[in-house]
């Protein structure tokens, strides 16, 4: 029997009604289909107001989809059972103003039906793995942000859920404090816990996670891993080479003509020539021309486009039909 | 655990860690701590005080009198041992009373000199109190006098009852006791001119539910609005909410628990408060009245009310002053559906109510509860009234008395004040002659002419039938002063007044008809108006509220006055004590009495029925199921059982020679207001609102029933106030729960103070404001429950 995926989103789409009457229609989501298969960790990209929040309301049951459906761990999304099984780091979260460490997870581990043994005993293993210990007994109203989001993170694994729902995990964390949460999303990959990221800070997305989603106007611009993007994306973002000529401006000139170049003069009679080369054989030919027309080749470079160059030509990018790369 | 369970903690600590209830806690601690010290301050004393002098200006005058050897010998005897100045002062101040100058002398003044005379060992003498040996209880003293073996106390005391001989309706009763309300053992102003039974009567249903109702049921319920209206808002504000409704709990139970926490911090406030009044009220006023605990759910249920309708308001505004605001105005519509209802109910349910039936010469009179006589009026079916007597508040009729030899009807209304007091401008008797022509022969010559005459022609609509008198009244002669009530003893009547027993002589009806308007342009000596004779008993003078009745034979009274019970033999032209005794508690109690051949049956408000026997000995008690009041008691004709009428509307039968009571099948039970036998199978009952049904007990039928059309007010308040009061939530009618937890009783007196038990009651409706209370509530709760399930955050 096929274990089922951790979450599986088929044909979801979600539209809000505003204005007088509800008239007006604005549809967050437009048929949104995602799989996200246990034990990985995965990321969903995407700019302001693409549908990000509305698929996790939807996958935790706090919105219903208009059409399609969703599921987590094979139990409805929504469902009772499937909320058993998961932790949620929301982001901009806030905690009651009277509680402590201590209370809060006492509370959050009773909402979730831990005996109270196990919460007491995993409240401080927690406490002690998100750096909060000591502090156990300050009011939450007295952390900082930062703080906060890491006992956020500990009521998120108080009850050892099988998947994870992270809405900016890193939010307000410093740079030692985000490598921790890294490293931390590793060490839960390496127990076979999902890890469902939203994050805006690409390359940690890149750092951490097995596959990214890219969401761009409520549609799914592309899934894979980041390579597999990199390639998704090929024509638009295929490798670029940047060299250092000396020589004839005129034959430099031509080395390109037809194809997409810059040229950009540099002192003691240097030229940096840069252009697109989707193979290697391309690069070869380019180079043979070069020793072809006696221009000297004092550098070569050869770059590969970032997951932020690849978010937002996704974004940007109409032509790509999502799906189509969908592993 | 159970997740909601512990939502409902979390809530408990979310309102330990709230400075605001700290802040009320210390508040509410502050006020106890201040009221902590108020309680009674008692003293065994026979001193007088202002308050005891009854009719200072007849003091004064009966003292300066007496300064002058005039008057009864022991006036003259008191008078005797003031000192000279005072004694001056008197009589110059009885000369510019007289001549309508300013009286000096102050009740103060008064009492400070009677209570130098307490100390004399001077005063009694035989011959200026002849009676005082035949009383029991001062016999011994005055034995002790003779013998000069009186202590101070002993003294005090024996000189208090004399004073209270020689001035008995210028001095109240000697209690033996004064008390004060104190604060921390200092006394407060003067003794309080009450029992500690009325003072009771006063803390449980005025004051301690005034606190409740006022400091508790708004002032705390307000606060505790405005604390706990963010809580809702808060939780189902995005950041908290979204982490969790990740968890697995339901959306409606997780609003319901934290709907059920928010009320922990009022249960909080006002079990602190609340036990802290019971322990207070305990231990310093001896009121240990477990009602006021009982009281922490109907609070609660109050708060409930109008925390529903925050949290509603908070589901869907996410605001916490849109809360407070929409609470103020649910408040304001309440309280103005309340203040309607309340104004206007009374006035078409209360003082319409009938409380005597009379049948009078084929006229069916009926005197309701404003005090107004009656008539049946067939052709418009209406309450015609009887004679022109306008009386709008709540009022106390005595009469329709009717003589049937010289067939007139004697009447006459009094109104109260909230103390229970009798008052009307003037205390002369309606008279309405029967007469069978309506000739009234003006002129002074003809007296035994002179008839009342019908007050107009037939009226033509029933508008004007509501407001046209049936007859027109002649003003007949004053009734004493100080009266408390007017018995007909067969064809006579006694007026029961402070100083006595009096006696209308009929025959002198005509002469003071005559002297009120004047004989050939003179007008006749004032003491040539009274038609009332003292024919009680030498010496005999009544107390506060003195209640009397006539035997069933017509031969005698019953009186209760001061804890005491005389009955009167009438032997055709004076009254003469046959039996006496005396009652336990304090005597102010309001009472009825019914007396036949072998049993006497004592009806006192807050206490059980007694059955005494014809020595007025006690035989058995009785209590009605539900601590229920009597309002009427009558004797079944051909019976020796009693009717006994409560203030719920139910009859029951008394049997006292077996001490059993019994229902008496009657339609409408739990509506009766009035009842008269007519013999021993038909009875007269007054219906609410003031309907006469005459029903026949041997087929159980209604024979004839008198139900008059009701007015546009009436209308109004029938089927439009009332039934949208009926349906709207109503959390002020929840006081009517908390007065009952308090006093117990079902039904509560319009007064202050209990005076009258035939006084209408206004019956506590316990369980229409719970239901429709619980209806609101549930409702509301639904409402947000299926918003919270549906919305989408």
């Amino acid at each position: 029997m096929l274990e089922s995926p951790a979450i599986d989103v088929q044909q979801v789409r979600k539209s809000y009604h505003d204005g007088w009457l509800n008239r007006h229609s604005i549809e967050a989501l437009q048929g949104v289909d995602l799989t996200v298969r246990r034990g990985e960790v995965f990321g969903l990209l995407g700019p302001n107001g693409a549908g990000k929040t509305t698929l996790i309301k939807i996958l935790l049951g706090i919105v219903r989809c208009t059409a399609g459906s969703a599921s987590l761990l094979g139990a409805p999304a929504g469902s009772r059972a499937a909320r058993q099984r998961i932790g949620y780091l929301p982001e901009n979260l806030s905690f009651p103003s009277h509680h402590t460490a201590v209370r809060a997870l006492q509370l959050y581990g009773r909402l979730s039906r831990v005996s109270e043994r196990v919460i007491h005993s995993r409240s401080l293993e927690l406490l002690e793995l998100v750096g909060l210990a000591g502090r156990q007994h300050e009011l939450v109203r007295k952390y900082s942000k930062g703080m906060r989001q890491r006992l956020g993170l500990a009521q998120a694994l108080l009850h050892e859920p099988e998947l994870l729902i992270l809405d900016e995990p890193t939010d307000g964390l410093d740079p030692v404090g985000r490598s921790e949460i890294r490293r931390l999303i590793s060490a839960l990959r390496e127990q076979g816990k999902t890890v469902f990221l939203n994050s805006h800070i690409l390359q940690e997305v890149e750092l951490v996670c097995d596959r990214v989603a890219i969401l761009a106007d409520g549609t799914l611009r592309g899934v894979g891993t980041p390579r597999e993007l990199t390639t998704q994306f090929h024509g638009a973002l295929s490798s670029r080479v940047r060299m250092e000529l000396g020589g004839e401006l005129a034959a430099i000139e031509s080395l390109r003509a037809g194809h997409e170049h810059e040229l950009l003069k540099l002192p003691e009679g240097k030229w940096q020539f840069s252009t697109t080369a989707e193979t290697q054989s391309e690069i070869d030919q380019l180079v043979d021309r070069i020793r072809q027309k006696n221009i000297s080749l004092l550098k070569l470079d050869r770059t590969r486009p970032s997951l932020e160059e690849v978010f937002l030509s996704a974004v940007e990018d109409k032509r790509v039909q999502p799906g189509s790369t969908n592993s | 655990m159970n997740p909601y369970l512990a939502i409902l903690i979390d809530s408990f600590w979310e309102a330990v860690g709230n400075r605001v209830l700290w802040a009320l806690l210390l508040g509410w601690s502050l006020v106890l701590i201040g009221l902590a010290p108020f309680g009674y301050v008692t003293e065994r004393s026979y001193r007088l005080t202002s308050s005891d002098i009854d009719n200072r200006g007849q003091l004064i005058s009966r003292l300066a009198k007496g300064s002058r050897d005039q008057g009864r010998l022991a006036i003259v005897a008191v008078a005797k041992l003031l000192d000279e100045s005072f004694v001056e002062r008197l009589r110059q101040a009885e000369d510019s009373d007289k001549s309508q100058s300013r009286n000096p002398i102050t009740s103060s003044e008064l009492a400070e000199q009677l209570n130098q005379v307490l100390s004399s060992e001077e005063l009694y003498t035989p011959e200026a109190f002849p009676t005082a040996k035949a009383r029991d209880r001062l016999l011994p003293l005055i034995e002790s006098a003779e013998r000069r073996k009186l202590d101070e106390n002993e003294a005090e005391e024996l000189n208090r009852e004399l004073l209270q001989q020689a001035f008995p309706l210028e001095l109240s009763s000697p209690r033996g006791e004064h008390l004060w309300i104190g604060y921390a053992g200092f006394k407060i102003g003067d003794p309080l001119p009450a029992s500690r039974r009325q003072i009771r009567q006063f803390i449980e249903p005025v004051l301690l539910a005034g606190i409740i109702k006022f400091g508790l049921g708004i002032l705390a319920v307000f606060v505790a609005i405005v604390v706990t209206s963010p809580m809702i808002p808060d939780t189902f504000s995005s950041g908290a909410l979204h982490l969790l409704l990740s968890k697995p709990i339901s959306r409606v139970w997780l609003y319901l628990a934290k709907f059920f926490g928010g009320c922990i911090f009022v249960l909080v406030n006002i079990t602190f408060v609340l036990i802290g009044l019971y322990f207070i009220a305990g231990l310093r006023f001896d009121v240990w009245n477990l009602g006021l605990l009982a009281c922490i759910p109907i609070l609660m249920f109050v708060f409930v009310i109008f925390y529903s309708v925050s949290a509603l308001v908070g589901l869907i505004w996410g605001n916490a002053i849109v809360c407070v605001v929409a609470c103020m105005l649910f408040w304001l519509f309440c309280f103005s559906l309340g203040v309607m209802h309340d104004a206007i109910g009374p006035q078409v349910e209360v003082m319409p109510q009938i409380s005597r039936i009379r049948t009078i010469e084929g006229h069916l009179m009926t005197v309701d509860q404003r005090g107004r006589l009656g008539v049946w009026n067939e052709q418009f079916s209406i309450w015609q009234p009887a004679i022109n007597d306008e009386q709008q508040r709540q009022a106390r009729t005595f009469g329709p008395i009717y003589n049937s030899e010289r067939r007139l009807i004697l009447t006459k209304s009094f109104f109260r004040d909230p103390f229970g007091g009798l008052h009307a401008k003037n205390r002369r008797l309606a008279i309405i002659h029967l007469a069978e022509d309506e000739v009234s022969d003006e002129s002074a010559g003809d007296l035994s002419q002179q008839k009342s005459k019908l007050a107009s022609d037939a009226p033509m609509s029933i508008k004007q039938a509501r407001e046209t008198p049936v007859w027109l009244a002649d003003a007949g002669p004053d009734l004493p002063p100080e009266l408390f009530d007017v018995v007909s003893l067969g064809e006579t009547v006694i007026a029961v007044c402070r100083s006595g027993l009096f006696r209308l002589d009929f025959n002198r009806l005509d002469l003071v008809a005559v002297g009120q308007k004047g004989l050939f342009g003179f007008q006749l000596p004032i003491s040539m108006l009274s038609a009332f004779d003292n024919i009680a008993p030498p010496d005999y003078f009544l107390g506060g509220n003195t209640r009397a009745a006539a035997t069933r034979a017509g031969d005698g009274l019953i009186v209760f006055s001061s804890g005491n019970l005389d009955h009167l033999a009438f032997d055709g032209s004076r009254l003469s004590i046959v039996n006496s005794g005396k009652l336990d508690g304090d005597g102010t109690e309001a009472t009825l009495l019914a007396m036949n051949e072998k049993f006497c049956v004592v009806a006192r408000d807050g206490k059980p029925l007694q059955i005494l026997d014809a020595r007025l000995q006690p035989l058995s008690e009785l209590t009605l199921p539900n601590k229920q009041q009597v309002r009427q008691m009558d004797w079944i004709p051909d019976s020796s059982d009693l009717a006994v009428l409560t203030h719920t509307g139910h009859l029951w039968r008394l049997d006292c020679q077996g001490a059993m009571l019994s229902p008496l099948a009657a339609p409408l039970s739990g509506r009766i207001t009035s009842l008269l036998w007519k013999n021993d199978h038909e009875l007269w009952l007054g219906v609410k609102p003031n309907r006469v049904v005459q029903f026949n007990l041997a087929s159980s039928q209604v024979v004839a029933d008198h139900s008059p059309r009701a007015t546009t007010l009436e209308n109004v308040y029938r089927w439009l106030i009332k039934p949208f009061y009926i349906i709207n939530p109503k959390p002020a009618a929840l006081d009517t729960a908390m007065s009952y937890a308090l006093t117990g009783n079902k039904t509560q007196s319009l007064s202050l103070v209990t005076v009258d038990l035939e006084a209408a009651q206004m019956q506590v409706d316990l369980w229409t404001p719970i239901v429709t209370n619980s209806i609101f509530v549930i409702v509301v709760l639904g409402f947000s429950c299926w918003y919270v399930a549906r919305k989408e955050y």
